[in-house]
């Protein structure tokens, strides 16, 4: 479906229709705590029971979310049991892996894996659609850099340069900003010079400033960049299916298998040119260098990108991740007017291919920074605003609303589907964290005489306190989880380290709801009263020799 | 996976759907009775009491928490509810509970097993006189002026009335009358002659200044409050006389034919023979309350004087000289004779009043205030208490209670929603003398019947917003299953 994924230049009716869209978001979400604010002041016994049944959904979907955080960790477990270059042969021989040679003990844990394998192999097969060659595959990493010392970006594109694999078959793009200062672009022509045999190819693209259509975001930037690269493949005749375009943010550091991992999902993928490809990620890079409370923040943020990994069928690409290049052409690039070009850049595809594009998660890390300033208290302002950027996203709803309105062959079920989760989900960023923390107690609070003689003024405390002493067996899930999956190798810590950490998950409740359910109402309101939000580069930090 | 996911989804899905109304039900106050084998709805039962920490029983089953207690899971019926505590006397009575409610037995006083009350000042006095909104009281030793003191409660001092040099010493008081809360004027007889006194409170020594010669007349009521810009208002037989004792001028008779006075913050309030207004202090911008002398005439009877007591903003209650007690809702004329006082509760809801041997209670809380044309009035509850001559009450703890000072003994009521009220024997006191009590504090002021010396009791803690918040958060934790 051709669509204008902008909500510029539209048409009156559109308009209108993206006014209504802009609205509804930041108005449910007041509505409902106002209303719930309203209700316990004048029917509190009513505002008492629908908090009570909003504790047990939430508490029901908070096990829930749980149980698949606890099997997708499980999962990376798996996954990494057997060697990726390993699986990949198994795709190019067309041959399922077979354990059964190894003469040593075989656990569970390569059984499970080897057979989730074979499936994937065996519904190659069956579509017939069998991948290009390990060697024909190219990776395109563009790597966005604006006022970033070099210290920040370096240690990502060495990560690339040593990766398993062969960088000889990775063309690696910095694009930098007209308006990037001389420092930053100094630490750009050092990196350059330091790295560029060890590509295919190095191309420094600087994105000119003040382009009209061009909003000061990241896929301006980043757009640009991959039309250039464009030219480099077409040049090198190389087909842009056999191309895999990986978006990081300037601080992303990978793995050393995450491009012998990626290749293996592009190749395993049937309908590979029409799939983003989301790694998890994590943000270990200056992890005890910053505050507990961002540290704890950005940890919950990783495991929400776990839980959503159950989900397939409706995840959604976030932060740094991959995409076929062929789609990214194919859809006309990431938007250069939107903030929130990761989520865009994936309902952008969504619309265009009516619904056949999928984001596959695949099972691992890619760490970044966690956003720090000099000061606790400027690190706080600079978490809430990158957590109000991450809110932002919400820009994408009635965009996706109207495209879904006017689609023909995106089926309604699908529509229904993925525009509910979207709504929802933002509704819940903003609203849930304050109606757990503040707003159950209101109806106790204003309770006039008539409410004290209720039974349920009493018996909603109990419930309450019930709920929420089970619902902390998930926060302990959480904590343990956040301890093991922290890398042994990279990070080095103590005993009284780990405690440390599973004690500042304590601060949860306070931390949602002021890093979390108010700059998603922010950004909610904002765009309520049709106010734009300029693109804000989260400041990112390195301590140096302690400092 | 996603299989996997939808199956949990499916079951997670059912189980909110199959809980979510249990638990709805269950936190209404519906168990399955196993029993009876159906679903019951049942009651709570908060107690609290003063002091706290006390042992709860009901129908002898003791409960491990103490109080404050929210006791839930009860079946509906009659309960034996105890409380019990060491050093002070077991609380028993029966309660009700109903379904889907809860009984609230919050303002439950213990009283010491023997109450001790500290001296405060072992002289011997003849009389305490209370002033109202003050920390202070007025003690005598005998009636000559210079025998008076002022005591203040709070900062524990105590000073003469009077100047020990000032002239007027050795008059004798007739009466005290309360102006605002740091102004007295006393009318004295000196040397054969009646004098007014203008007495300004100040610590350790008053202010005295003799304002006789604004007063042209006698009079019988003295109206006043601090809102009313330094005037007093002089009732003689049926006129009004304005006095401005701060510039010391005199209006007299600006208004006859008055039947009735009283005031609130902001306005007089003046009965006549056809008519019921308000108007400022300087009783100009009149405003009409009743025009129709035919109500005035049905209601009122035409030899008394009424004291007028704007209770609320729509509350009136008039008290005659004979004790007729008369308020603006139906049936209007609650009381015919011998009413001796008045005093509100704090939620300006119920109208406490007392005869020589009686009790009552007007509860203005049941009162419609729109809708039917005939309106819903306020309902009287009468209390006898085999009282000898009741002088004063007071409402004590959240109205909860009624501090009775009945002849000479001290008394407290407990009021009961289901029952008759429960009377408490406190102690006795100087015969003759009376008490003040203060609610904030908690505590009685007296003296004592053997000599005289001022004493105090602490009947119930001083009541601070952050503490009571806190009890009543503690008792929402402290709940307790009662189901059998």
């Amino acid at each position: 479906m051709k669509f204008n994924y902008s909500k510029h230049n539209l048409s009156d009716h559109d308009q209108k229709l993206q006014s209504v869209f802009e609205i509804i978001p930041g108005l449910t979400s007041w509505t409902i705590l106002l209303g719930m604010c309203a209700l316990s002041y004048f029917k509190p016994l009513i505002a008492a029971l629908i908090m009570i049944a909003f504790y047990l959904h939430w508490f029901l979907r908070l096990l829930y979310l749980n149980l698949f955080l606890l099997l997708s960790f499980k999962r990376i477990a798996i996954e990494n049991t057997i060697d990726w270059k390993y699986k990949i042969e198994s795709i190019e021989k067309q041959q399922p892996i077979s354990l059964d040679s190894k003469n040593t003990h075989i656990s569970l844990k390569e059984k499970i894996c080897c057979r989730i394998h074979n499936n994937a192999l065996q519904r190659l097969k069956d579509e017939n659609n069998f991948p290009p060659r390990m060697d024909d595959i190219y990776h395109l990493i563009i790597y966005p850099v604006v006022k970033e010392s070099q210290d920040v970006f370096e240690p990502g594109i060495r990560s690339f340069a040593e990766d398993r694999f062969p960088s000889s078959r990775m063309v690696m793009v910095l694009a930098v900003e007209e308006i990037a200062s001389e420092e930053t672009k100094q630490g750009v022509k050092n990196v350059f010079e330091k790295y560029k045999d060890k590509f295919l190819a190095f191309l420094v693209v600087e994105h000119p400033a003040g382009v009209k259509g061009e909003a000061k975001v990241k896929g301006a930037n980043t757009t640009h960049a991959a039309k250039q690269a464009r030219r480099y493949f077409e040049q090198q005749k190389i087909p842009l299916e056999n191309v895999v375009v990986s978006c990081f943010d300037s601080d992303t550091v990978v793995t050393p298998d995450y491009f012998s991992c990626l290749t293996y999902y592009y190749m395993i993928s049937p309908d590979r040119t029409q799939c983003s490809y989301q790694p998890i990620p994590v943000y270990y890079n200056n992890f005890w260098d910053t505050p507990s409370f961002a540290r704890v923040l950005d940890v919950g943020a990783s495991f929400f990108q776990l839980m959503e990994f159950t989900n397939p069928e409706k995840l959604v690409t976030y932060s740094s991740h991959s995409m076929s290049f062929k789609a990214l052409v194919d859809v006309g690039y990431w938007p250069v007017d939107m903030i929130s070009d990761d989520s865009a850049i994936y309902w952008k595809a969504f619309i265009h291919y009516d619904g056949h594009y999928r984001a596959v998660p695949i099972y691992t890390t890619v760490s970044m920074d966690i956003a720090q300033d000099d000061t606790a208290i400027k690190t706080f302002k600079n978490v809430y605003k990158q957590k109000r950027r991450w809110a932002w996203g919400v820009e994408n709803l009635p965009i996706v609303m109207r495209a879904f309105i006017k689609s023909k062959d995106i089926s309604l079920y699908k529509r229904v589907k993925h525009g509910f989760k979207l709504f929802e989900g933002q509704i819940s960023w903003a609203t849930v964290s304050i109606l757990l923390s503040i707003i159950g107690w209101l109806p106790g609070l204003f309770a006039g005489r008539e409410f004290e003689n209720s039974v349920v003024y009493y018996s909603a405390p109990k419930i309450r306190s019930v709920i929420f002493t089970l619902a902390s067996v998930g926060l302990l899930n959480c904590i343990v989880l956040s301890i093991a999956l922290l890398p042994e190798k990279k990070l080095r810590f103590s005993f009284f380290q780990k405690v440390r950490h599973a004690l500042e998950w304590l601060l949860i409740p306070v931390i949602m709801i002021f890093l979390s359910g108010l700059p998603a109402i922010d950004a909610q309101t904002r765009m309520m009263f049709h106010r734009n939000m300029e693109f804000w580069v989260t400041l990112k930090k390195h301590k140096v020799n302690g400092q | 996976m996603e299989r996997l996911r939808r199956i949990f989804f499916y079951i997670f899905f059912l189980a909110y759907l199959v809980l979510c109304p249990i638990v709805i039900m269950y936190a209404l106050g519906y168990f399955y009775e196993p029993t009876r084998k159906q679903i019951i709805q049942t009651g709570v039962l908060y107690i609290n009491t003063i002091p706290d920490k006390a042992k709860v029983y009901v129908n002898n089953k003791r409960y491990t928490k103490n109080t404050p207690l929210a006791i839930t899971g009860l079946l509906p019926g009659e309960y034996n509810l105890t409380v019990k505590m060491k050093n002070h006397k077991t609380w028993q009575n029966t309660i009700k509970i109903m379904p889907g409610t809860a009984t609230l037995m919050d303002t439950i006083i213990l009283l010491p097993d023997k109450i001790t009350s500290p001296v405060l000042i072992a002289d011997k006095f003849k009389g305490l006189m209370p002033l109202r909104n003050t920390f202070s009281v007025i003690l005598n030793k005998t009636d000559y002026l210079e025998d008076y003191y002022v005591y203040n409660y709070k900062t524990e001092k105590k000073w003469n009335l009077l100047d020990e040099k000032d002239s007027y010493k050795n008059a004798k008081v007739t009466s005290i009358f309360e102006v605002t809360e740091d102004t007295l004027v006393v009318e004295i007889s000196h040397e054969n002659s009646v004098k007014y006194l203008l007495i300004t409170l100040q610590n350790e020594k008053n202010k005295c200044e003799d304002i006789s010669n604004l007063f042209t007349e006698q009079f019988e009521h003295l109206v006043a409050n601090k809102h009313m810009k330094d005037n007093l208002f002089a009732v003689a037989s049926d006129h009004i006389t304005r006095i401005n004792i701060k510039e010391k001028t005199v209006f007299p008779q600006l208004l006859t034919g008055v039947k009735g006075v009283g005031l609130n913050d902001e306005h007089l309030f003046v009965l006549k023979e056809e008519t019921l207004f308000m108007c400022d202090p300087l009783l100009a911008d009149k405003e009409p309350l009743v025009d129709d002398k035919s109500i005035i005439e049905s209601i009122f009877s035409p030899s008394e004087y009424y004291s007028i007591y704007p209770l609320d903003d729509d509350i009136f209650v008039f008290v005659s000289t004979k004790g007729n007690l008369i308020t603006n809702y139906p049936p209007y004329r609650f009381v015919p004779k011998g009413v001796k006082g008045i005093e509100l509760d704090y939620n300006k809801q119920r109208l406490l009043f007392w005869t020589d041997k009686d009790i009552g209670i007007i509860s203005f809380a049941e009162r419609n205030k729109t809708g039917n044309i005939f309106k819903k009035g306020p309902k009287v509850y009468f209390f006898d208490i085999n009282s000898s001559k009741i002088k004063n009450c007071y409402w004590v703890y959240k109205a909860s209670h009624i501090l009775v000072h009945d002849k000479d003994n001290i008394v407290l009521l407990e009021l009961n929603k289901s029952s008759e009220p429960k009377k408490h024997d406190l102690f006795r006191i100087s015969k003759g003398s009376s008490i003040k009590y203060d609610d904030n504090l908690g505590r009685i002021f007296f003296l004592n019947a053997s000599n005289g010396s001022l004493c105090s009791f602490q009947l119930v803690p001083e009541i601070k917003f952050i503490k009571s918040m806190l009890s009543e958060i503690k008792a929402l934790d402290n709940t307790g299953n009662g189901k059998k």
